[in-house]
């Protein structure tokens, strides 16, 4: 009897265990064929880990940001500070987890005709979510701070900068990128979708904005996912702060 | 026959229950015998599937947690209505009786320069703070409400959602009223570890799943 190679499998297809030194199955007569080592798939990378820390530092962040005016600090530079306190934190995020961010950043992902649509859909996506905002204010009796309010005596060249540039930029990078990407390594797409929308809406801390931002998260979303890249929800996010401006600066 | 069973065309060992002979593979199997109903003998169950119940069991809390969270919110939000609009109403009829001898245009200059509303924008924007308060509970039970009826299908991706929410609107409250954090917190703690177990369980299904 030769001894049998360690690549030859101890039991058959059938399930029957071979006997020492067989050629054949003795239930089901196949020939016991030598199978090649396979070596077993790399367990996939953690990511729902990831996106929840991201979103719970980002929370952390804002929470201290209003503690702090509650406190009496003053609400533009604590909004910068956090603003670019989310850039810090974002980037500190991004370079551990690089493979979730920077593929999406190397390709353009639409052709300039798609850009010139999602240019054309930004007047009508701000329509909706403004006139929404401005329904329920009238519904209860609330003055809205005007979107400029705070920029008062700034000029609205910072407004721009701290308003339609540095976020869709950051908050791109972060849900799109790194929290649709991270969730999307263990759950299905439209699970992805749907908490990375929620979580982006939940981020504005207002549960009239759920309404307004979980909608345009999935717009921003399921951009990122048609074009496999960050830079059409970026425009359209840009896009869709700078209508939110220019409303605002209109009506003033 | 009695001795050891030989294969009749190589003539190596074979064992009653072999089909077909393991040296050379020639068909040995005797004539069909009619197939024996033996009842398996019940076996210890598999660590596998322990852990299974286990995952599944952590998941079904936390599907009857969110329906609970639901309940609890919109009650809250109803009694907090109640105790607010009253407190608010009480705070106009003391504010009306204090002012009842002003002329109502002298009363409106100095609510304006005091607060830059007149006596009934101001009373309009308390009411509708109440009322506003009173939505975003409804809204928050309706979220709830919506996670749970998703749960039915899908626990994991339901909890996570509902977790980010109530964590965020834990969070809100305790930077606007530090006070909002501490009662009740077991049950906040509760909520949150049954939320957080179950998503931890359906991970680690999802991961196997994908092994």
């Amino acid at each position: 009897m030769t001894a049998v190679a360690t690549t030859e499998p101890a039991t058959c297809a059938c399930g029957t265990t071979y006997k020492p030194g067989a050629a054949f199955c003795a239930r089901c007569g196949t020939r016991r064929q030598p199978v090649e080592p396979v070596a077993p798939p790399p367990p996939r990378a953690a990511g729902l880990p990831i996106a929840i820390a991201y979103y719970m530092v980002l929370l952390a962040a804002q929470v201290v940001a209003m503690v702090n005016i509650k406190l009496g600090g003053d609400v533009f530079t604590t909004t910068w500070v956090v603003t670019l306190g989310f850039a810090v934190i974002t980037i500190g995020f991004a370079i551990p987890n690089h493979a979730l961010v920077l593929p999406l950043l190397g390709r353009a992902g639409f052709r300039p005709l798609g850009y010139l649509v999602l240019l054309a859909l930004a007047p009508v996506i701000v329509a909706l979510i403004h006139g929404y905002v401005h329904g329920l204010g009238i519904l209860f009796d609330l003055d809205q701070p005007g979107e400029l309010d705070m920029y008062a005596g700034y000029g609205i060249g910072l407004a721009i900068v701290l308003d339609a540039v540095i976020p869709p930029f950051v908050e791109e990078i972060g849900f799109r990128g790194l929290i649709f990407g991270a969730l999307r390594r263990n759950l299905r797409f439209s699970e992805a979708l749907v908490i990375s929308s929620f979580a982006f809406a939940f981020a504005h801390l207002s549960v009239p904005s759920i309404l307004t931002h979980a909608p345009l998260g999935f717009y921003l979303c399921w951009l990122r996912y048609r074009s496999n890249s960050l830079w059409p929800p970026m425009f359209a996010h840009a896009c869709h702060n700078l209508g939110v401006i220019a409303w605002a600066a209109y009506s003033t | 026959m009695g001795g050891e069973m030989v294969c009749p065309k190589c003539a190596a060992a074979i064992t009653p229950d072999d089909k077909f002979c393991a040296a050379c593979g020639a068909d040995v199997a005797p004539a069909p015998v009619p197939p024996q109903d033996a009842p398996a003998a019940p076996g210890p169950i598999p660590y596998s599937v322990i852990e299974a119940r286990a995952r599944a069991s952590k998941l079904a809390t936390a599907r009857k947690l969110l329906v609970a969270m639901s309940i609890i919110t919109l009650i809250a939000g109803v009694g907090m209505y109640l105790v607010q609009r009253r407190a608010v109403e009480k705070q106009i009829d003391d504010l009306e009786a204090q002012m009842s001898d002003m002329d109502p245009e002298t009363r409106d200059a100095d609510m304006k320069s005091r607060t830059g509303m007149t006596w009934e924008q101001a009373k309009a924007r308390d009411r509708g703070e109440v009322r506003l308060h009173f939505a975003i509970n409804i809204g928050l039970a309706v979220f709830y409400f919506g996670m749970w009826l998703w749960a039915r299908k899908n626990v994991l991706a339901a909890a996570i959602t509902a977790l980010l929410l109530y964590v965020t609107v834990l969070a809100v409250n305790g930077a606007l009223e530090p006070k909002t954090l501490i009662a009740g917190w077991q049950l906040k703690v509760g909520f949150i570890a049954i939320l957080v177990l179950a998503i931890d369980a359906g991970y680690k299904a999802r991961r196997a799943e994908a092994t």
